[in-house]
């Protein structure tokens, strides 16, 4: 498996070096660490130094250089390997300056076809992996993938679920009384999801447990982590059907803007 | 056949709506002398008025349209025209969560319905509350009201009138100005009965929106669509039970329905504006376009701009009122009290 590594020299490159230090073993990977042109040119020893710490940690690493800015270097060498995950450190761009310039990390969640970890500043061992599931068709394989991850991290894996759905009155005064349709998202389907996640979890080996929340995604997504102190944080990456892109909310960039942890968005296999 | 069927409920809906406003203006002056009885003196005690009102009639858009045929018998004067209609919205809030409260009561499924009804009232209050102090200032200003009256309309005046006189000629004859008022109230709410049996079926409708329960729409797209099916529905209660059949099992996220209600809680004033036009008092319609504007004006900002604390609070706000049985009955007994010492104490 390739990895893709992009670092700065900044206190955020430093996570990401951190964070691939842990995952990479994990996964058996080969690190391709990638930086651009300029920040290569006005720290030169830099990027060789960043590549003998992560040889010393025992990781297969070569390094690949790209002009500017981040998100285009990142794209252009995505595009031309073979690689299962690219780690991104976020920029660290204040609201203001994010509103002009748009986010790194959802730029490049957004235009990479891999799965991204957006290295925020990580524990020192990744030991306690969050897995937020939705109850839809690509449960299972968001969680099969944690599994993965947190058998080679030596982790615990606790799985979230969060109930946004609230219950309609189905007649309020002056109306008729109107039924519902038992529709592909049915709470059926729900819980044949979530029973596939309890039998993989259990056939697994690995620690865990399932955590079910009531409210706003994001908030409660949030409130787990502080209160579960969880090291990553695992979310899959699928665009919802039936609704054209633009009316739709985009959910896992406001995870990404807020999460405090490194998260490590899964992007499904191509069909 | 279906459509003969609406388009009928439709012309009858609106027919009953303008003939019980002529009906609640012929006995208006009974119940200007029990306002002054129970003490409506001033705005506020307007809003408690207009508050209980649609706790009575279990909803609010009557209320509303009392309160403008109030303003038009000099009943009432514009301010306390306007805090009875924001009374109104807040009233309509607390029925949507006093059904939710029985629901849940009767389904033995504590606060999942309730959720609905706290989120609806402090919606409605968060919006009308800010919305009914900034009206009443520009209210003060002679410039605005007379900027915005309305002139002209007379040819719909004679129509209106050449249709309702043999209808009101019969009111006319009963002796009891209080029993006239009383049937005026019941042809409303009838009248807004029949209007709901003009809305189409959404059941089969495109699966763009039968998605409300699984997938999130940005909440300007939601607050959009709140706004025009309540254009339809002219009322909150109706545009929450329309999403029932575009959802699986009558779930919605709360995420797409806060910004819903906040569209509602706008065009819910387009029956209140037609009937500014039939009353013929000149205060009428700018009562009511700067009453919706003003909520309009705090609705905006808060779907556009600050979205998401505002979600956060709400959800925090109302989970918090819906937490236990106690809390809940707690809750409902306050909003219950608060009308009445709005109406009698302030």
């Amino acid at each position: 498996m390739d990895i893709l590594l992009y670092v700065d020299p900044s206190v955020r490159g430093e996570w990401a070096l951190a964070a691939a230090a842990q995952l990479v073993p994990a996964l058996r990977a080969r690190v391709t660490l990638l930086a651009t042109n300029e920040d290569v040119a006005a720290h030169p020893r830099w990027i060789d130094d960043a590549k003998a710490r992560l040889e010393a940690a025992g990781i297969v690493t070569r390094v690949a250089k790209r002009p500017g800015p981040a998100e285009r270097a990142v794209l252009a060498e995505s595009q031309s390997g073979t690689y299962a995950v690219s780690i991104v450190p976020p920029a660290g761009r204040r609201a203001i300056v994010r509103l002009f310039k748009g986010s790194r990390v959802a730029t490049v969640v957004r235009s990479v076809k891999t799965s991204v970890l957006v290295a925020r500043r990580p524990s020192a061992k990744f030991s306690r992996v969050l897995v937020a599931v939705a109850g839809g068709k690509h449960s299972a394989a968001t969680t099969l993938g944690a599994i993965e991850i947190a058998r080679g991290l030596g982790a615990r894996v606790t799985v979230i679920h969060i109930r946004a759905g609230v219950v309609l009155p189905d007649q309020l005064p002056l109306t008729e009384r109107r039924h519902a349709q038992a529709g592909p998202e049915s709470p059926t389907e729900e819980f044949d999801q979530h029973a596939r996640v309890r039998e993989l979890l259990a056939q697994s080996g690995v620690p865990h447990d399932i955590v079910v929340r009531d409210g706003l995604i994001v908030d409660e997504l949030l409130s787990e982590i502080e209160e579960g102190g969880h090291d990553l944080l695992i979310i899959g990456a699928h665009r919802p059907e039936g609704a054209p892109t633009w009316m739709l909310d985009d959910v896992t960039e406001r995870i990404l803007l807020r999460c405090p942890i490194p998260i490590l968005v899964l992007r499904p296999p191509e069909p | 056949m279906n459509v003969v069927k609406r388009l009928v409920a439709l012309f009858a809906g609106i027919y009953l709506i303008i003939l019980a406003i002529g009906t609640l203006g012929k006995g208006a002056s009974a119940v200007g002398s029990l306002l002054q009885t129970l003490g409506v003196d001033g705005p506020t005690s307007a809003v408690g008025l207009g508050w209980i009102g649609a706790m009575i009639l279990m909803s609010g858009s009557p209320v509303a349209s009392i309160a403008l045929t109030l303003l038009d018998q000099g009943a009432l004067d514009r301010f306390e025209s306007m805090g009875m209609i924001c009374g109104s919205r807040l009233g309509s809030g607390f029925v949507i969560l006093f059904v939710g409260f029985l629901h849940d009561h009767r389904a033995r499924q504590h606060g999942k319905t309730a959720y609905i009804g706290a989120a609806a009232f402090f919606i409605a209050a968060v919006l009308c509350v800010p919305a009914l102090l900034v009206g009443e200032w520009l209210l003060r200003d002679p410039a605005v009201i007379e900027r915005l009256r309305m002139t002209g309309g007379s040819n719909i005046d004679s129509i209106v009138d050449v249709m309702m006189r043999p209808a009101l000629l019969l009111v006319g004859q009963i002796p009891w100005p209080l029993l006239v008022f009383v049937l005026g109230v019941t042809m409303l709410l009838v009248a807004f009965k029949v209007l709901d049996h003009a809305l189409p079926d959404v059941s089969g409708t495109s699966p763009r929106f039968t998605a409300v329960s699984s997938v999130l729409f940005r909440p300007p797209v939601m607050f959009l669509v709140g706004m025009i099916v309540t254009t339809l529905t002219l009322s909150v209660s109706v545009s929450i039970t329309v999403l029932v059949p575009l959802t699986a099992k009558g779930y919605v996220r709360r995420e797409n329905l806060f910004p819903y209600i906040m569209g509602a809680n706008i065009t819910t004033f387009v029956d209140t504006l037609f009937v500014s036009f039939i009353v013929k008092h000149a205060d009428a319609f700018p009562v009511v376009l700067i009453f919706m504007l003003c909520v309009a004006a705090f609705a905006v900002p808060l779907v556009f701009i600050a979205f998401g604390p505002f979600q956060h609070g709400l959800d925090r706000l109302s989970s918090v009122c819906v937490r236990d049985p106690r809390r809940l009955l707690g809750f409902v007994l306050f909003l219950f009290a608060t009308p009445l010492v709005l109406l009698f104490a302030i």
